[in-house]
């Protein structure tokens, strides 16, 4: 299992597990949330978005879980869940951002940091 | 869906294939419905927004294919650290002729057409078998693909150093211009890839694969010895020279061990090379006074430089790689000091290698225009061979330092493997002769017999020693305290 201090993420990254934060989600949905979510930025092609998961899957930051929107014409589909590990990145990398964010709103209102 | 998307989808669905076999077991089927979806709802908007998605998704598709193919690569490297002294599962009968049968097929390929030399089924015969065996290769080719790279298909690839063999009889001399600097480039480039990817299969791969695909090019080694071997001794030597690697090959993939495997491919590379070396010295058609007079150090020399040689072809890349997981153990300073012998080696080895082309002008290799650069017997390779021998040194202490605290006596003893090469080289000097370089053995004539017997008997026993020495480092704990 890889460290977990891998703080800053990615803005790929940090929007896929965004993505997953509420409740899971499968492939195709995860890929219009974080182009909705990145105001269309971020649009992934599927095999950057799977080398994306398969990563995080093995980091440990996020499952496999059953898909909670089964749909019988389908073919099979998997859904990705986050993780306790996942939630916890999610959370750090946000701290992280707003003190950054808290930093800069300061030095530009003028007041000492 | 239109034609277009249709189209579009059974181009995606078969591109999916060269993905990595994990990556494409765990979610071919997953992208395949993501795309699905991607293009019917781009084809409800209309052209464009389809062809913005093709464009996405095929355009990004070569990097994230390479990507996921170095993903792997540091995955298996990372399960080689873990389990290279994990036996492997011995491979079945079936699947050991396999590993044997390239050798086997080339051995029966050269028996017939010298057979038939003289009568007009030479050519037909030679066509068919050599058919058939191109027809093997590519079927392996596939085979192995579609299986996960089984170990025996290793001993196939081997042959790929052929290619380089038969772009070398193209009569690139002939060419002007730019033509022929670009076959020059080009022959020089093959050649690079055949050796990195050896390196690869020895060091980070699988070992017993690296061994079985190094054959092929240990075969080769002997060719030039055998220059001058009247024809019916010659075509003994070359049916035995194919036939017991095939039957080595055999042998390793039955086993899968790797202790055994170097020491199988060393053997066999002895048992090919003494009677070439004895035919050549004794047997040879050379005219008395062009020739030399056969002698034990003269066979001891033609016997000794090729083993060596390719032998430490197999045995550099193992020793590299078992010393860097060596020096892993003993944190920064470990690798560090792995590092500064492993890159002695190498400087080590390159400046062996320029001393070489300087006197070898008319050879193979001296053609590649970059190493003409170098135009040693100068300061430059000598530098460099005592460059690499004083980093190598410097590396051994730190690492005997690191393994004196560990209180491990086989890791000392394993760490002076890499001295003993340079050592034996400088080992005339001690005796008052002028030896300049290792592997040079125009200088070694100047010795008596019995000088340049012992120094080769020197060489052979370090090769058989390392060959013992250098799989103990792949039972060396693991740093993490997996074994």
């Amino acid at each position: 299992m890889k460290s977990e201090s891998t703080s800053p993420l990615t803005e790929a990254t940090f929007f896929i597990l965004l993505s997953l934060s509420p409740d899971p989600k499968h492939g195709y949905a995860i890929m219009k949330e974080v182009q909705m979510l990145s105001k269309g930025r971020i649009v992934f092609s599927t095999g950057t978005l799977y080398g994306a998961l398969r990563r995080l899957l093995e980091q440990g930051w996020i499952r496999r879980v059953n898909d909670p929107e089964p749909n019988p014409t389908d073919r099979e589909r998997k859904a990705y869940a986050l993780t306790e590990r996942g939630r916890r990145v999610v959370h750090a990398e946000i701290e992280r951002l707003r003190s950054i964010l808290g930093t800069a709103e300061q030095r530009t209102s003028g007041s000492p940091p | 869906m239109t034609f277009l998307g249709r189209f579009v989808l059974g181009a995606y669905s078969k591109l999916l294939n060269l993905y990595p076999h994990r990556f494409r077991d765990e979610f071919a089927i997953e992208m395949q419905t993501v795309f699905e979806r991607s293009v019917m709802d781009a084809t409800r908007e209309g052209l464009l927004p389809l062809l913005l998605v093709c464009g996405r998704e095929f355009v990004g598709m070569p990097l994230n294919i390479l990507k996921e193919f170095w993903h792997e690569i540091q995955g298996e490297a990372a399960i080689v650290q873990v389990s290279s002294f994990v036996p492997w599962k011995p491979g079945s009968w079936g699947e050991s002729v396999w590993a044997g049968l390239p050798h086997l097929l080339i051995a029966i390929l050269f028996a017939a057409t010298s057979a038939l030399a003289n009568t007009g089924l030479r050519a037909v015969v030679g066509i068919v078998l050599g058919l058939l065996i191109l027809a093997g290769f590519l079927t392996t080719i596939y085979y192995t693909w579609r299986n996960r790279w089984p170990v025996w298909s290793a001993s196939w690839y081997g042959y790929i150093a052929l290619i380089v063999l038969l772009f070398s009889t193209l009569p690139y001399q002939y060419w002007e211009g730019l033509a022929g600097r670009i076959f020059i480039g080009l022959r020089f480039v093959i050649l690079l890839m055949c050796l990195l990817t050896l390196l690869y299969w020895l060091s980070r791969r699988n070992p017993i694969e690296g061994l079985l695909m190094a054959m092929p090019v240990i075969i080769l080694y002997w060719f030039p010895v055998m220059e001058f071997v009247p024809f019916p001794i010659r075509f003994w030597l070359i049916l035995w020279l194919f036939l017991l690697p095939g039957l080595t090959a055999i042998a390793i993939n039955r086993l899968n061990d790797i202790k055994k495997a170097v020491w199988l491919v060393l053997g066999a590379s002895m048992l090919n090379g003494l009677p070439i070396a004895y035919a050549r010295t004794y047997w040879n058609t050379i005219p008395r006074e062009y020739s030399s007079p056969p002698t034990i150090g003269k066979m001891a020399e033609l016997f000794s430089v090729p083993w060596l040689a390719s032998g430490a072809l197999v045995l550099g890349p193992l020793l590299g790689w078992g010393l860097w997981n060596l020096g892993r153990r003993f944190g920064k300073v470990g690798r560090a000091s792995a590092l500064l012998v492993i890159a002695g080696m190498i400087v080590n080895l390159f400046g062996h290698f320029s001393y070489w082309w300087w006197f070898s002008k008319e050879s193979y290799l001296n053609a590649i225009q970059i190493f003409a650069l170098y135009q040693p017997g100068a300061a430059s390779s000598i530098f460099m061979v005592y460059a690499g021998l004083a980093a190598i040194l410097v590396g051994a202490i730190g690492l005997a330092v690191l393994s004196w605290d560990q209180n491990n006596s086989l890791t000392i003893a394993l760490i002076l493997v890499p001295l003993a090469l340079p050592l034996a080289a400088r080992f005339p000097t001690y005796f008052g002769y002028t030896v300049n370089l290792a592997g040079m053995s125009l200088e070694l004539a100047r010795l008596s017999d019995i000088y340049q017997s012992l120094i080769f008997l020197i060489g052979a026993g370090w090769l058989a020693l390392s060959g013992w020495m250098i799989p103990c480092l792949y039972d060396q704990p693991h740093p993490d305290g997996v074994t």
